[in-house]
């Protein structure tokens, strides 16, 4: 088929192979690779070492409460471990002894082994530790799925897993950090620096947003009747089929147990507590989930208070996270409820 | 807070291939699985003797079919088994001496490959399509649509097939007489996927040649390969976050936030098929070969025509020659030039997807060429409009209505054609809404980020001190070009665009 001048100049100029553009000046590119090579070699290696020291790097959102722990002007005599309830719903300057508030979104009995051991390795060990027991990160295999182990040292993650902690289910990312950390640790800083170009739930600045005790609060104090039951629906999708089955492990037993031998070695008083839940919430335990509950909780050694119906509903934005004046009856009664 | 959801994988009959799912997962080039074997693959490569090319072509062979495999085995041997039967033609298309002997070896080769394309991508959509008219005649659905999983890189591995049969018969090129040397050239696992597009003229020469270790070709290839994986990592990724929101729910957003979306889209289909091609061809430079440039700064052009000499080339050159020219080109009647460019870009539109969507994609950018061409002849006879357009701010006018014309035909490159109109509601009804879930500071610095590379790269001072930089800084730039990378790729990564194509 013959191409005519006419057809050649109405037709897409293109080359045919288009040329990669090499380099005019001859630079020793074996020089260049090997020194790319190197530096990323030294890059890598160097922010792997300086996040397995410092949790802020690695675990920004329990690094910055351990900061604000060393900040205190007097060392707690009580600290609250727990998860998103304890953050919201213990609020320590309610009380007249000093005290912190450890809670970390998404936290089970793992995670609180880990912030318990950074805690006492950094300061004098409080006299009270109280333990929220979440009781969906009751079941095996849960809390793993949130406790991702580029957040743990070396000696965490030998430390969990020696308890149980299936380190596989989070997939490789405590290995990721060492291979590539800036891939692995990526949320973390970039969440750190720029926390607007992540989406809310990646940022691991929670820790940030707390007062100097580790206490936060939901912006709104009060929510109508509409959003409630839109954030509701949200709990009930979250946890609907975690509770309706509800069978606590072993997993989270040999953490409840380590968590009970080390207090008691530091002769530290501890108490584990089911944070409070909202009428919907509790609704949502399926047939025979509250007697697995009881039968698990009932191997503890430590004191278990169940405070799961302490509040109101409308003391609490989803029936689950203390609105402040929820919190202020919630500290004061659970203090209270310690000390006797 | 527990909610999570499993995507479906293909899975394999055979153990052997299970297990080496496992080892690599997904066939995308900015994986830690994948360096690993692309690290194993080129070590090998490189270890055989210079003097055995055709054992490094069969090793090759070998290491392109597992990275098939490892996804699915089953369309692996398809893939195989369709690029022996093309082989085999193309020989004996060769042996035959009369034109309609070779004619019929040619158009079986062409039929197979359309027909493999058709089955796999386009029988649910023919099916569906047929559904909706009878419904809409008032019968009921006729026919049930089929499961089948498309095996990925079938519109490109099909069309390579294609043209390497249609330039043995028309005598551009001998056919191939070494299998592993054929099948490389389709196989080939840095274009196997998603292009670039390779012609047989071009690739095949390079199969037979044995191969130096090159270290300005490394470099290239490193060069290409970080910029591809920055490409997606750090910008296409990271605008998914703005606009794969919207895109689920167009509604529920403001007007200006849709807009930020569709920027966000535009740029991101770019820098995701741009940075796959830029890995491809680097991965191939470090194993010796040379794959075509496949972009050339597109949101640069002037008008829709030169957009099209700057997008995806190798796929805009093939349905140049291969379609276009076929159909009479602009030979004939300007109404004929016309039919035939509409032609070749609905069919440019539905080789992307199976969809009512990407046809209107393709017809629209079908009629952004004819209406350009209509544009010239009229400017032709008046020097001084075509003076105003010519001049810096008139470029610059027309660079933005072009990126403009092709940024609102992409909200069509989606399946989902009702999606896309709601899309286009709520750009253009000035409604109330949510606004981006993230910064859109965010959003403008990536896409002034990029508008600056492309309009600083090719510029004399930067083309004069890139090679002149001093090796410890142009190493260190690599490195800390990976590292930024993989601090600013996204919570959770996305598969290539393109690879549904």
């Amino acid at each position: 088929m013959p191409i005519t001048p006419t057809m050649l100049e109405l037709l897409p100029r293109l080359r045919a192979t288009p040329q990669v553009v090499v380099p005019v000046v001859r630079r020793r590119p074996a020089a260049v690779v090997a020194v790319a090579g190197l530096v990323l070699l030294v890059l890598n290696f160097a922010l792997a070492i300086v996040a397995e020291i410092n949790p802020v790097l690695r675990d920004p959102a329990g690094g910055d409460k351990l900061t604000k722990l060393k900040r205190l002007p007097t060392p707690p005599k009580l600290i609250q471990f727990g998860s998103s309830r304890t953050l919201l719903g213990f609020k320590p300057d309610v009380l007249d002894e000093p005290a912190m508030n450890f809670g970390l979104p998404a936290s089970g009995l793992f995670t609180s082994v880990v912030s318990l051991q950074r805690v006492l390795n950094c300061g004098p060990a409080p006299d009270v530790v109280i333990v929220e027991l979440l009781p969906a990160m009751l079941v095996d295999g849960v809390e793993e799925q949130f406790l991702t182990t580029e957040r743990l040292s070396g000696a965490e993650l030998s430390l969990v897993k020696s308890l149980g902690f299936a380190d596989s289910i989070s997939g490789y990312k405590h290995q990721q950090r060492w291979i590539a950390p800036w891939f692995a640790l990526r949320t973390q800083l970039v969440g750190r620096v720029m926390p607007s170009w992540l989406p809310e739930e990646n940022r691991h600045d929670w820790g940030r947003k707390t007062d100097e005790t580790g206490w936060t609060t939901p912006p709104r104090q009060s929510i109508d009747t509409a959003e409630r039951a839109e954030r509701e629906t949200k709990v009930q999708q979250e946890y609907g089929n975690l509770l309706a089955t509800l069978t606590p492990g072993e997993r989270a037993l040999s953490a409840a147990r380590w968590i009970e031998q080390t207090c008691a070695e530091r002769s530290i008083r501890l108490v584990f507590v089911l944070m409070p839940e909202g009428s919907n919430f509790r609704a949502m335990y399926g047939p025979g989930a509250e007697g697995r509950l009881q039968t698990w909780l009932k191997q503890l050694n430590a004191p278990v208070i169940d405070a799961r119906s302490w509040l109101n509903d409308d003391e609490m934005y989803d029936g689950h996270h203390a609105f402040a004046r929820g919190a202020d009856r919630f500290t004061t009664r659970l203090t209270h409820e310690t000390r006797r | 807070m527990f909610a999570s959801a499993l995507a479906e994988e293909p899975k394999s009959s055979w153990a052997y291939f299970r297990a080496l799912h496992e080892l690599l997962p997904a066939p995308m080039f900015n994986t830690q699985a994948f360096l690993i074997f692309f690290a194993v693959v080129a070590a090998v490569y490189w270890l055989i003797p210079r003097r055995f090319n055709t054992v490094r072509v069969c090793w090759l062979v070998v290491a392109s079919f597992h990275f098939y495999a490892a996804w699915s085995a089953e369309l692996a041997f398809l893939v195989l088994g369709t690029s022996v039967i093309d082989f085999l033609m193309a020989r004996k298309m060769e042996t035959r001496t009369t034109p309609w002997g070779r004619r019929i070896w040619m158009l079986a080769s062409v039929v197979m490959n359309l027909g493999v394309l058709c089955y796999f991508k386009y029988t649910n959509f023919f099916l569906d399509s047929i559904n909706t008219a009878l419904v809409k005649a008032g019968y009921e659905h006729a026919f049930t649509t089929l499961k089948i999983l498309v095996p990925f890189g079938i519109s490109f591995y099909t069309f390579e097939a294609i043209s390497y049969a249609v330039d043995v018969y028309r005598g551009k090129i001998r056919a191939e007489r070494s299998l592993p040397h054929f099948l490389l050239f389709i196989l080939f696992f840095p274009h196997l996927v998603a292009g670039p597009i390779v012609r047989g003229a071009d690739f095949l020469r390079q199969t037979h040649r044995r191969k130096h270790w090159n270290w300005q070709r490394v470099e290239v290839g490193v060069q290409l390969f970080l910029l591809g994986v920055f490409k997606k990592m750090a910008i296409a990724d990271r605008l998914a976050l703005f606009c794969d929101p919207v895109w689920a729910a167009p509604t529920e957003y403001s007007t200006p936030a849709v807009w930020l979306a569709v920027l966000a889209y535009s740029f991101r289909i770019y820098m995701d098929f741009s940075g796959y091609s830029d890995m491809a061809i680097g991965l191939a430079h470090l194993l010796g070969f040379r794959l075509n440039k496949n972009f050339d700064r597109p949101y640069l052009a002037v008008n829709v025509s030169e957009f099209w000499h700057r997008w995806h080339i190798s796929l805009s050159t093939w349905l140049r020659d291969y379609l276009f020219i076929p159909l009479g080109g602009s030979r004939g009647s300007s109404w004929a030039t016309r039919r035939n460019l509409m032609i070749t870009m609905l069919l440019g539109g539905l080789w992307h997807g199976a969809a009512i969507s990407y046809v209107v994609w393709g017809g629209l950018h079908g009629l952004f060429l004819i209406m350009h061409r209509q544009f010239q002849v009229w400017c032709k006879t008046r020097p001084r409009v075509q003076a105003v357009l010519n001049s810096w701010p008139g470029t610059v006018w027309r660079v933005g209505f072009t990126f403009t014309c092709v940024t609102l035909a992409w909200v069509f490159f989606r399946p989902d054609v009702a999606g896309a109109l709601q899309v286009f509601q709520q750009m253009f009804g000035f409604v109330p809404g949510k606004s981006l879930a993230l910064s859109n500071r965010s959003l403008w610095l990536t896409v002034g980020f990029v508008l600056l590379c492309m309009m600083v790269w090719k510029t004399k001072p930067m083309q004069w001190v890139w090679p002149r930089l001093h090796p410890m800084a142009m190493g260190t730039g690599y490195a800390v070009c990976a590292c930024a990378a993989m601090l600013l790729a996204p919570p959770v990564g996305k598969t290539f665009l393109y690879f549904v194509f």
